[in-house]
């Protein structure tokens, strides 16, 4: 694949232009992510109407409530309007990882973990933060991780 | 529906192998005892698995308070030491009388403690290990 990089001219928007006889999942991912203005490293997330780049190592993790999903920083919180599944995209093969059907935490900020009621986890979290992991989530940690099976 | 059959599999296995070490311990007091003990045994590990299996698949969003916690195990092992007394009775295990059921709670609570721990042991053990691995990941 040829890739062409021009410089605008002074005034000139930035542009992006992709020629390709058919678009594959890699090339829609990049699109996706170019369009969201995020990347593995920063992601757009909104506040008060306005647009605020967060880097992503930041975001202890993101939580889906009422049809949005909420960025949680260490004491700040970010709608990212997004899906779930599309931040879990977003950041594949990043330090997040999808631990129960409404977050995706960032590993990194976990503090330890604990055993909760009902075989499920409980992940501490750097700002003192309680955060369910579910049973059903244990084996893609345990794999993030590189323990078990 | 399937990590509910998964998890039923699972809780019946270890619910029966309790049943089977209580009926073990007495078994020797009988001279004689009936073959249908087996399939009474299983359709006791059978009601109580499901009333477990169904307990332990609430999956609130938020972690469960100590105190809520311990309310419902002992919620739980209320109806799992109903479910045996009535079976025992209809079994004939024992009598339907304040000594019956003081048999009943106590070896209910005796295998009921001893899942608890293994249990508690296993996943402390899992978490342990998993809080291990993430300061390992944290130090690379």
């Amino acid at each position: 694949m040829k890739i062409t990089i021009e410089t605008p001219a002074p005034g000139e928007e930035d542009e992006i232009i992709i020629r390709m006889a058919e678009l594959d999942d890699e090339v829609l991912k990049t699109i996706r992510r170019l369009k969201d203005g995020a990347g593995k490293d920063t992601l757009a997330v909104y506040a008060d109407d306005s647009i605020r780049m967060v880097p992503t190592k930041e975001i202890y993790y993101f939580d889906a409530t009422d049809n949005h999903v909420f960025a949680y920083t260490k004491d700040k919180c970010f709608d990212t309007r997004k899906k779930l599944f599309e931040i879990e995209e977003l950041l594949a093969g990043s330090a997040f990882l999808r631990i129960s059907k409404n977050a995706v935490v960032n590993i990194k900020c976990i503090e330890h973990l604990s055993p909760e009621f009902n075989g499920r986890f409980i992940a501490r979290l750097k700002n003192g933060e309680d955060i369910i992991i579910s049973r059903g989530y244990v084996p893609d940690l345990k794999k993030k991780l590189g323990i078990g099976r | 529906m399937k990590t509910f059959l998964i998890n039923f599999l699972k809780w019946f296995l270890i619910i029966n192998s309790g049943i089977l070490l209580i009926v073990g311990l007495n078994i020797f007091r009988y001279e004689s005892i009936s073959t249908l003990i087996i399939p009474q045994i299983f359709a006791a590990s059978f009601l109580t698995s499901l009333v477990t299996t169904a307990l332990f698949s609430y999956n609130p969003r938020n972690p469960i308070k100590k105190g809520v916690a311990l309310l419902l195990y002992f919620g739980h092992y209320l109806v799992l030491c109903a479910i045996i007394m009535t079976l025992g009775t209809l079994f004939e295990w024992f009598e339907f009388s304040p000594k019956g059921a003081l048999t009943v709670a106590l070896s209910v609570a005796g295998v009921y403690f001893v899942s608890f721990i293994i249990s508690y042991i296993l996943s402390k053990g899992e978490a342990d290990e998993m809080t291990k691995a993430l300061n390992n990941l944290k130090d690379e």
